[in-house]
């Protein structure tokens, strides 16, 4: 994979490793090449890790061959090369990168790499293009020394790479995104239907009976008891929505909750695995251990050998006491 | 029997068994005996250290911050001389915890370091990544560059080895660093890489929410071109489609589109309650949508709106004329 850059590390990649190899002399570490070091490390080491490690002390040992770009102004040979030449190379630099980042993920089917990708191309050439300016600054600042061709030149070296920063692919169109899938209102209601429909009677429109409660009715105008009514009505509507509202904003944190769970959960259980591994083999580990240590206790103190002991004690008296007999 | 055998080697490591001696003693005996003498002739770096520890502890105890810290850095030499990265890694771990109290900033930060290079040579990086961002923490609000650069190192760290499960809290500290000091973008970057490794744990919630902070961190930098490319790059994936994080950022980017109008944008944030749940600084950049330096209409037609429902384009008299004109 390649290394990611964010913008405060943009220009001082090459100089963090130098560092660590530089902070590694000060400190006065045995050197990485000793046999001794490397065949102590365990088998399981991480490959970056190591890598790291051997990148700075190669680093370190060639440190004096290294291009200093770093330290602006002075060149290569100790002149003073102008902070225009400097600014270029590294955003040039910039832009290798972000150029080959784009052809990697050409490939990219996971879409989620594919988004971050796109997001580090994107903040990267808006941070070229911010540098831009300052670039032409510096331009126009050291032009007075120059001939009109190289004035010339400077301009379509710098337009050349403008066009070179709004050339690499990153996703952005003008086109409006899909709209989010819609679900309707409806399918809840309609599944809740379905479900309860073995459960409820079906719904029966009575005609004759409406008709002739109808056939009653002579005048359909409101009076004041259905306005009332109706008033009441949407009272209580407006109540139940407000209700119902609350609830749904419980519900909502309710769901955040159970989500930021269930995340913890996932998170914890390799984790877990990990620690019961470790178990394992310390226990399997302990368990042999505790096995030698027993074996060696009861060599040293089986009956055989305490038997021997006792026998020999006794002739030992015996002899004691025969030459007390003899010369006492 | 291996255990046993070590016991006899020198005094045994436990903090419990204190010796009787002040701490500048332990100090000086420590120095004795990475010396070689008559009777010695290679330096006894086991017994130097131990007895450098208990000088830092009682340093420590005692408040002198710099003799503590000279006596575990002294600890930590010793530990590596003597090929014991793990010990020695400690010790500068907690050399790296007093630095953050008495010593300057780059202190600190070369501490952590060396911390997590001991660590890596151990074997144990993701241990070290762990100690890179527990150090991060500790100047986190006096220097965020600093704390964002060793964060961005444990996850790179952290990433390398495909154990995405533990970077998760190490992506939120650093999206928070980075908002806190007001760099948008490369905090709505880092919240995209966190969906991603969301997409290695399977943790769907995080990633949701995750891509949902970026677009609403780039809509706060005014980039809404940005947000607009950031939507169509996640809407399609699995875990983002058809969740409310989704319409959330699809209403959002409707109303910074085509109304490009900042009481529409401010009536989609608080009627989201989502927005409220993602990390603190994201919520507070969500509640005061938009910024008002902020040319809503500029950021309208870039996204490929109309300029929002304000900027109905008024005809010139002529031209009203003319359109009037029905012969």
């Amino acid at each position: 994979r390649a290394r990611r850059d964010t913008g405060s590390r943009d220009r001082g990649r090459t100089a963090s490793v130098a560092l660590r190899g530089s902070r590694r002399a000060r400190a006065g570490r045995p050197s990485l090449g000793s046999r001794r070091a490397l065949a102590s490390r365990k088998a399981t080491m991480s490959n970056s890790g190591d890598i790291l490690l051997r990148g700075g002390a190669l680093l370190k040992k060639y440190q004096h061959y290294l291009p200093d770009e770093e330290m602006a102004p002075l060149g290569p040979k100790g002149e003073k090369v102008d902070q225009y030449a400097s600014l270029f190379y590294s955003l040039r630099h910039n832009l290798r990168d972000i150029q080959e980042k784009a052809e990697s993920i050409k490939e990219e089917t996971n879409r989620a790499a594919l988004a971050t990708a796109n997001a580090e191309i994107r903040r990267s050439k808006n941070f070229l293009r911010g540098e831009l300016p300052k670039l032409r600054k510096f331009a126009a600042k050291g032009a007075k020394k120059l001939t009109e061709k190289e004035r010339a030149n400077r301009e379509d070296d710098m337009n050349d790479f403008e066009y070179q920063i709004e050339c690499v692919p990153d996703g952005v169109t003008r086109n409006v995104p899909p709209p989010p899938p819609r679900t309707t209102v409806g399918d809840g209601a309609s599944g809740s239907g379905a479900r309860g429909a073995k459960n409820k009677k079906g719904i029966v429109v009575d005609e004759a009976a409406i008709s002739a409660a109808m056939d009653g009715a002579t005048d359909m105008s409101h009076t004041d008891e259905s306005r009332a009514f109706r008033q009441e009505f949407e009272d209580k509507k407006k109540q139940q929505d407000k209700g119902l509202d609350e609830i749904s904003k419980g519900l909502r944190v309710l769901r955040n909750l159970g989500g930021e769970m269930d995340d913890e959960v996932k998170r914890q259980a390799p984790v877990m695995d990990a620690i019961e591994n470790k178990m394992d083999s310390t226990s399997a580990e302990l368990r042999t251990a505790n096995g030698k240590l027993k074996k060696v206790i009861t060599q040293m103190r089986s009956t055989r050998h305490f038997c021997i002991d006792v026998i020999l004690i006794f002739i030992i008296l015996g002899i004691a006491l025969y030459l007390y007999n003899q010369f006492g | 029997l291996l255990p046993a055998a070590s016991c006899c080697v020198g005094p045994p490591r436990s903090i419990a068994a204190m010796s009787a001696l002040s701490a500048e003693e332990l100090l000086a005996r420590g120095d004795k005996k990475m010396t070689t003498t008559l009777t010695r002739w290679k330096p006894d770096y086991e017994a130097a250290a131990s007895a450098y520890e208990e000088a830092g502890v009682k340093f420590r105890a005692k408040g002198e911050k710099q003799k503590a810290m000279l006596a575990f850095e002294k600890c930590a030499e010793a530990n590596g001389k003597e090929d014991n990265e793990w010990h020695a890694a400690k010790s500068l771990e907690m050399c790296a915890l007093i630095a953050k109290d008495c010593g300057t900033v780059e202190e600190c930060v070369a501490y952590a370091q060396r911390a997590c290079e001991a660590y890596v040579s151990a074997g144990r990086a993701q241990r070290g990544a762990e100690c890179l961002g527990k150090c991060a923490k500790y100047f986190d609000e006096k220097h965020p560059l600093s704390a964002a650069k060793l964060l961005n190192t444990a996850i790179e760290m952290l990433e390398d080895e495909d154990k995405h499960v533990y970077a998760a809290g190490l992506y939120r500290d650093l999206a928070v660093v980075l908002m806190r000091s007001d760099k948008f973008a490369e905090a709505a970057e880092t919240m995209v890489r966190f969906g991603g490794s969301c997409e290695e744990t399977g943790s769907g919630n995080a990633q949701r929410k995750a891509y949902l902070s970026a677009i609403v961190a780039l809509l706060y930098d005014g980039d809404g071109v940005g947000a607009q490319a950031t939507y169509t790059d996640v809407c399609a994936i699995p875990a983002f489609e058809g969740s409310e994080e989704q319409r959330v950022a699809y209403a959002l980017l409707d109303s910074y589109r085509d109304a490009a109008d900042a009481a529409a944008i401010q009536n989609v944030c608080a009627k989201s309650q989502e927005l409220a749940f993602l990390e603190a600084p994201f919520a507070r950049a969500a509640k005061k949508l938009p910024l008002a330096k902020h040319d809503l209409a500029r950021i309208s037609v870039a996204m490929g709106g109309t300029g929002g429902i304000a900027a109905v384009p008024v005809l010139a008299p002529e031209e009203q004329e003319a359109e009037d004109d029905l012969t």
